[in-house]
């Protein structure tokens, strides 16, 4: 508690007392009449006239004489503990403390807002708690946190955001996209598997420069690649889009619907293509090399599959548990329909993922060699012979499908869009590779240095441009043409600025008149900084 | 027309063309005028065959695949008197034509003669209302009129997928897949920055968003700045060509196709114009949570005041009676 001291003196002093001039305290009628406050202690005046003031000494005794008087009359006899003592000795009364001496106490507020509840008591049921939860609680919380974390642009593009300029960058861009696509095409997959959103990467592959190409008398491309290349370059591709599928659905749904598929893929064979079917076969054949958990897995949830190529970090579950789990399923002989909870299966198998993704990947690995096998004794037997391409030229683009995949792909590589009037005019891979480094170029900013290309550079001679830039009555300015100049061609603006600076005033070139204006447009860009 | 040309790869092609005197009606002018020492070879494009056009996907702007459509849809040739002649037909109707003064005889003033024929030595004089005074009437000033003109319904349409074929051409036209929806929590700076990473802003002669139905989101953190946007039926010939670039949704190009194409197919079918249903439904369902949600607090706490009663303080609340004394 915190101890007012009381004051010895009236705490009204000076002015002349009226009653009607007192304050009212405020009554709390809802605490109960211990917190009432009490009035202070020093609330009256005891002089009549002249109050707190003193003339002199004489008066100073005679006023505490009346003081002391008074004080007998209201309080009683008793002199005040404490009147006469000396309250820096430690054995004094005055040090002891009000509690002590079993007087009221006046306590702030904030002291009392604890006592008053009483003790605590746990709660049995949910009356006059308050409500955390549910539909309406869930929106506002999520409305509280988004106001935290809006959503911003950055990153949201598939494009990226530097573009490539370097001749060298684009070529080798250029060869690697035409690489990819015509790889997939030769493996009987989709071409734009290759410029698949998760797939950008800086750095291209070493075995890209390995590949060799032939152009076939009937204009099409033919590749020469070692089955290392393509192996590695399936499942690279394939791998990325399995990934990307686990993680949109997430990790329970995707275990039992691959395993769906699976099933449906093993029962349904003969309308799949042979590729996409090797593969699931050779998925299938892998889950044997962990019979006992992969074949339960099969066996009872029959709804998603799990991609074991998933890269997704999946939470390790406890030994024990995963071994409970794991003798559980390997208990089972029959066909469950209530399958075990599909997390415990999934935490089973995130226990041993590492050995299971070994497996499943060589599993991969032989069936996409087998793969790539079939294609290359298929579709090229003739590859070692030929001359090796030299022009892009040579090779006809007719497939629409086909220029879309390379625009594409050089979109991801380069972030160089080519547009689609060009596309639909480009007829081979040579076209596409001008179209290329056309886009690449920065185009002018100026409309002086357009009409400078269109006028003067001999490939795009515009007819009548070459005279507009000859016409005696026409001047072509690079900047903006403003006061100063037209002051300066005259030879008036010497003497102008010398004026100027006699008369000390301020002397604006175009290029003070120009940083203002970039003020200016900074000032307005920062109106639109981000909200927070 | 005849013309014979050698279909091999096409670098050094010898273009094996016999002489026409008019070319295709749908090829753009050439100078066939030309001597053979000054004949550029050129390679000879089909200008029948279909166009392919890549949709994306919003707001990544990742291609998704090609479109066909007809030639006579984007492939036009560029005829700027067409062009020339819509917009001024579109300016011509936009004109409110409010411009009204008021003649000598519309002035507020007598008629009576200011001073005599003769004998003031000054001019002669008729009434004040005369444009010759201060305070007359303005002589033959404009009147409210109607400035409208028209254009044959076909040139129109010609126009519009002329419009629409040129923008294509220069490869300013971006053509998107699902709706221009912007979500909700979102900064302010979502649509300038995605403007921005897609070099479609104020630095890159800003753009025109097409859309299907009302975006109030997109429309709301798009400043004037960056570009406009505008529903499918909103847009003019005028505004294809103003701005830097068209975003456009499919299903809104597809209507304004469906709807400006009177030079092809007379009875154009109006059932083949697409509505906003989906994404309208959508934003209306976000907002009619909002509503709802608000709308049921709202009635918890009329009918709970109804019961216990106005004065009385909700449950759970305590009350506190300020009791003051005194002449304050």
């Amino acid at each position: 508690m915190r101890r007012i001291p009381r004051p010895q003196r009236p705490i009204e002093n000076l002015l002349p007392y009226y009653p009607s001039w007192r304050p009212r305290l405020v009554c709390f009628t809802g605490f109960p009449a211990r917190y009432r406050f009490s009035p202070t202690s020093a609330t009256f005046s005891s002089s009549t006239r002249y109050n707190g003031i003193f003339d002199g000494k004489p008066d100073k005794k005679k006023h505490q004489a009346m003081v002391r008087r008074w004080q007998k009359r209201l309080l009683g006899e008793s002199e005040p503990i404490g009147a006469h003592v000396d309250p820096y000795d430690p054995t004094s009364p005055v040090r002891i403390t009000p509690e002590e001496q079993g007087e009221e106490q006046e306590m702030l507020e904030e002291a009392e807002d604890g006592e008053g509840l009483g003790e605590y008591e746990e709660a049995v049921t949910w009356d006059g708690l308050e409500v955390v939860g549910g539909e309406k609680w869930a929106k506002e919380f999520n409305e509280w946190q988004k106001g935290d974390k809006l959503r911003g642009w950055e990153g949201s593009a598939y494009a990226p955001q530097t573009k490539v300029t370097e001749q060298s960058q684009l070529n080798n861009a250029f060869l690697r996209a035409v690489v990819e696509t015509y790889m997939l095409i030769q493996a009987k997959q989709e071409p734009t598997l290759a410029s698949h959103p998760e797939r950008f990467s800086s750095e291209d592959p070493t075995w890209i420069y390995n590949v060799k190409l032939h152009a076939a008398p009937d204009g099409q491309l033919e590749l020469n690649f070692p089955p290392e290349a393509m192996k590695e370059f399936l499942e690279e591709v394939n791998y990325r889009e399995a990934k990307e599928q686990a993680v949109e659905e997430g990790l329970e749904e995707v275990v039992e619907e691959y395993i769906a598929e699976e099933v449906h893929a093993e029962a349904e064979n003969s309308s799949h293509e042979p590729g996409s079917q090797s593969i699931d076969n050779a998925i299938a054949g892998s889950t044997d090399a962990v019979p006992t958990k992969a074949a339960a897995l099969v066996k009872q949830n029959e709804k998603k599959p799990f991609d074991f190529m998933s890269n997704r970090p999946v939470p390790r579950a406890k030994r024990e548990e995963s071994t409970m789990t794991v003798d559980e399923v390997t208990e089972t002989t029959t066909v469950n329909p209530e399958s075990p909870s599909p997390t415990a299966e999934l935490e089973a198998l995130a226990s041993t993922s590492e050995e299971a993704v070994a497996t499943m990947r060589t599993a991969v690995r032989n069936a996409i060699e087998t793969l790539a096998a079939q294609s290359i004794s298929i579709q090229n037997p003739t590859v070692s012979e030929g001359p090796e391409l030299v022009d892009y030229y040579e090779i006809q683009l007719t497939d629409p499908q086909i220029k879309f995949a390379l625009s594409k792909r050089l979109l991801q590589l380069t972030s160089l869009r080519i547009t689609d009037h060009l596309l639909n005019n480009s007829s081979t891979l040579g076209d596409l590779y001008t179209h290329l480094l056309a886009a690449a170029k920065p185009k002018p900013k100026k409309l002086i240095d357009q009409i400078r290309a269109e006028g003067e550079i001999q490939d795009k001679v515009k007819p009548g441009m070459e005279d507009l830039l000859r016409l005696p009555n026409v001047k072509l300015k690079d900047k903006r043409v403003t006061k100063v100049d037209k002051e300066r061609e005259v030879g008036r603006w010497k003497v102008i600025e010398y004026a100027l600076r006699e008369r000390d005033l301020p002397v604006f070139t175009k290029d003070d008149v120009v940083e203002d204006r970039l003020k200016m447009e900074r000032r307005k860009s920062r109106l639109w900084a981000r909200a927070v | 027309m005849a013309s014979a040309i050698a279909v091999t790869p096409f670098r050094r092609a010898i273009c094996t063309r016999s002489i026409t005197t008019s070319t295709s009606s749908l090829a753009s002018v050439s100078d066939i005028t030309a001597s053979i020492d000054t004949a550029i070879p050129r390679f000879p494009i089909n200008d029948t065959a279909p166009v392919h056009a890549t949709i994306h996907h919003f707001p990544s702007l990742e291609p998704l695949r090609f479109q066909e459509y007809p030639a006579n849809y984007l492939r036009l040739p560029t005829r700027r008197d067409i062009l020339h002649r819509a917009v001024i037909f579109e300016g011509d109707n936009h004109r409110r034509g409010t411009a009204s003064t008021k003649w000598r005889s519309e002035v507020h003033g007598s008629a009576r003669k200011i001073r005599p024929q003769k004998g003031s030595g000054r001019a002669r004089l008729g009434d004040k209302k005369s444009p010759m005074l201060r305070g007359g009437g303005v002589a033959f000033g404009p009147k409210r009129r109607d400035f409208s003109t028209d254009l044959p319904r076909r040139v129109y349409d010609l126009a519009w997928r002329t419009a629409l074929s040129y923008r294509f051409k220069k490869g300013e036209l971006v053509i998107v897949d699902n709706a221009m929806h912007v979500p909700k929590g979102t900064t302010m700076d979502y649509v300038p920055e995605m403007l921005r990473a897609h070099g479609w802003d104020n630095a890159a002669g800003r753009s025109l968003l097409v859309t299907l139905g009302p975006r109030p989101r997109l429309a709301g953190l798009l400043s004037g700045r960056h570009g406009r946007t505008l529903t499918w039926d909103e847009v003019d010939v005028k505004d294809l060509l103003e701005l830097g670039r068209i975003v456009i949704e499919r299903d809104a190009l597809s209507n304004i196709f469906a709807m400006h194409r009177w030079d092809l197919h007379k009875n154009w079918n109006r059932f083949q114009v697409k509505r906003d249903l989906p994404i309208a439904e959508e934003l209306e369902k976000e907002d009619e949570d909002e509503l709802v949600y608000e709308m049921e607090e709202f009635d918890e706490d009329v009918e709970a005041t109804e019961e216990r009663g106005e004065d009385q303080p909700a449950q759970g609340e305590q009350s506190y009676q300020v009791v003051v004394q005194g002449k304050y």
